[in-house]
């Protein structure tokens, strides 16, 4: 499997994910409108974060998937977000926080004959 | 292919799988309405009724009157110093009102808020009630003169009045006091609450409520007039404004959402009414009432019942108690006569009643353990007639 697709497909899974919290907040009223839209970007937030720190960014994950999927867990719908970002986020933080192998393989460093 | 790179494939296609299934399941909460309960233009003539010292605010303040089936069955025509209102006859709900027993009092209900709507509206109210006897659809004539603003706490207790068709607390029980006090509501004569307050009335006004729910849902006819009114799908609910909806059935939040994500069939409908009434509604009322009257079939005492059932709720909302209507036993009353059947309900009823009184509405009160949600209303321009 290509490096970078490997890397980057749970990111995107958790993009996803993040971008249907936003979609909740915008149908939702009062408290769980700002849980949704604010929930969605600090998921996302969490992604950029990865690259820098990645127990910060776990942190921020959590921070944005569980007060709506609290909040609301009588909808079924956000609890099986919440634990769909807390799994694909575990998995896209440590790719995505973890240096990029050299695309090039030990192999190919092998004295030609 | 290495079995590691098969291990990735399959997570990530593991992973890509239950995202899709997620945005599914995100999509059909947002399209049932699950996370949007109690709001868009189905539910906005709740937030209408402030005043305003318009003719229509009093309209306002009526269509948000408590009615059977919430079929909202009035017609209204507007002037600066009247307003007509009238039956809508296309809004009956056939065996399950029979009679119009129904209709009639969720019209005096109506009456009833355009009445109190009055004053806080700077205005002084005159109520005619059936002035046109030619016409028995012409239910009202509301007289208006200016008069002084005056503010009401029964009046701001319209838009907060909702059925309360949840559990009510078996630890806090309404007073003996309360039940006299929502007695002296009923003040026209010829017009009785009567209360069953004892274990052993409560018992009985129970047992004829499971039995007369259990004939309505086993007589077809009955059940599919009552089951016409439900509406599950939000968009209907948006469309059409009125009906029974699962918001304000008193279930809880899993149920109600459960209800909203998946498709209900009518058994199951009626399996949650029955259980709903035996487990829950019945066992925790605190009392349970029946405004009586001497002559059922007329409009007219029927009006007065329903004005008189509105006043009590308002003022039971004021006190913090919740209400609900149990009509089941007059609901059967009604069939049983106009079909011609054996009057099982109609002579058990009887029995528990003053002699010679008939129960035109019967009820439950009580504290309720948790919030009444809305029911839809169609707002006043689409009930106001040129």
């Amino acid at each position: 499997m290509n490096e970078t697709l490997r890397r980057t497909w749970p990111s995107v899974l958790v993009a996803v994910v993040a971008l249907l919290y936003v979609w909740i907040g915008l149908t939702a009223h009062g408290r769980d409108r700002i849980l949704g839209l604010a929930g969605g970007a600090v998921v996302l937030a969490a992604l950029v974060a990865a690259h820098r720190t990645v127990p910060g960014a776990m942190v921020l994950l959590a921070a944005g998937a569980l007060p709506l999927a609290v909040t609301t867990w009588w909808s079924i719908a956000t609890p099986v977000l919440a634990v769909l970002v807390l799994l694909l986020g575990w998995f896209a933080i440590r790719s995505l926080g973890r240096p990029q192998r050299d695309a090039v393989s030990v192999t190919d460093l092998e004295p030609r004959p | 292919m290495s079995r590691r790179k098969a291990l990735q494939i399959l997570g990530l296609g593991s992973g890509v799988v239950a995202v899709a299934g997620a945005t599914g399941l995100t999509w059909r909460a947002v399209d049932g309405g699950v996370f949007s309960t109690g709001t868009g233009s189905a539910y906005d003539a709740w937030n209408r009724a402030d005043p305003g010292g318009h003719p229509l605010n009093l309209v306002d303040a009526a269509i948000l009157a408590a009615n059977a089936h919430n079929t909202q069955p009035w017609l209204f025509t507007v002037s600066a110093d009247r307003i007509e209102l009238f039956a809508d006859m296309s809004r009956t709900t056939g065996a399950m009102d029979p009679l119009l027993r129904e209709m009639h009092i969720s019209l005096g209900c109506a009456v009833e808020n355009l009445a109190l709507a009055a004053a806080p509206n700077g205005m002084a109210a005159k109520v005619s009630l059936l002035p046109t006897p030619s016409d028995t659809t012409h239910i009202a004539t509301v007289s208006l003169t200016p008069a002084a603003a005056l503010s009401s706490p029964v009046f701001d207790a319209i838009s907060e009045r909702h059925t309360s068709r949840g559990a009510y607390s078996t630890s806090r029980t309404v007073t003996g006091r309360q039940l006299d006090t929502l007695s002296a509501l009923a003040d026209i004569p010829g017009t009785q609450l009567v209360w069953f307050t004892t274990a052993a009335q409560k018992k009985a006004f129970s047992d004829l409520t499971v039995r007369a729910t259990r004939a309505i849902i086993a007589d077809p006819r009955q059940a599919d007039d009552d089951y016409r009114w439900y509406r599950s799908d939000w968009h209907d609910i948006q469309r059409h404004k009125d009906g029974i909806t699962i918001d304000p059935s008193g279930q809880s939040a899993v149920v109600r959402t459960l209800s909203k994500l998946l498709p209900t069939t009518r058994k199951q409908n009626n399996d949650g009414w029955l259980s709903g009434t035996r487990d829950t509604q019945l066992p925790t009322a605190s009392a349970f009432g029946a405004l009586v009257v001497q002559d059922p079939h007329d409009p007219l005492q029927r009006l007065r019942a329903g004005r008189i059932w509105q006043r009590i709720h308002l003022t039971a909302t004021t006190e913090g108690l919740g209400m609900q209507p149990l009509c089941q036993i007059p609901e059967r009353v009604d069939r049983e006569t106009s079909a011609g059947l054996s009057p099982e309900v109609t002579n058990a009823i009887a029995a528990m009643l003053p002699a010679g009184s008939h129960a035109v509405m019967t009820f439950r009160i009580g504290y309720p353990t948790a919030t009444a949600l809305r029911s839809p209303r169609r707002p006043a321009a689409d009930v106001v007639r040129a």
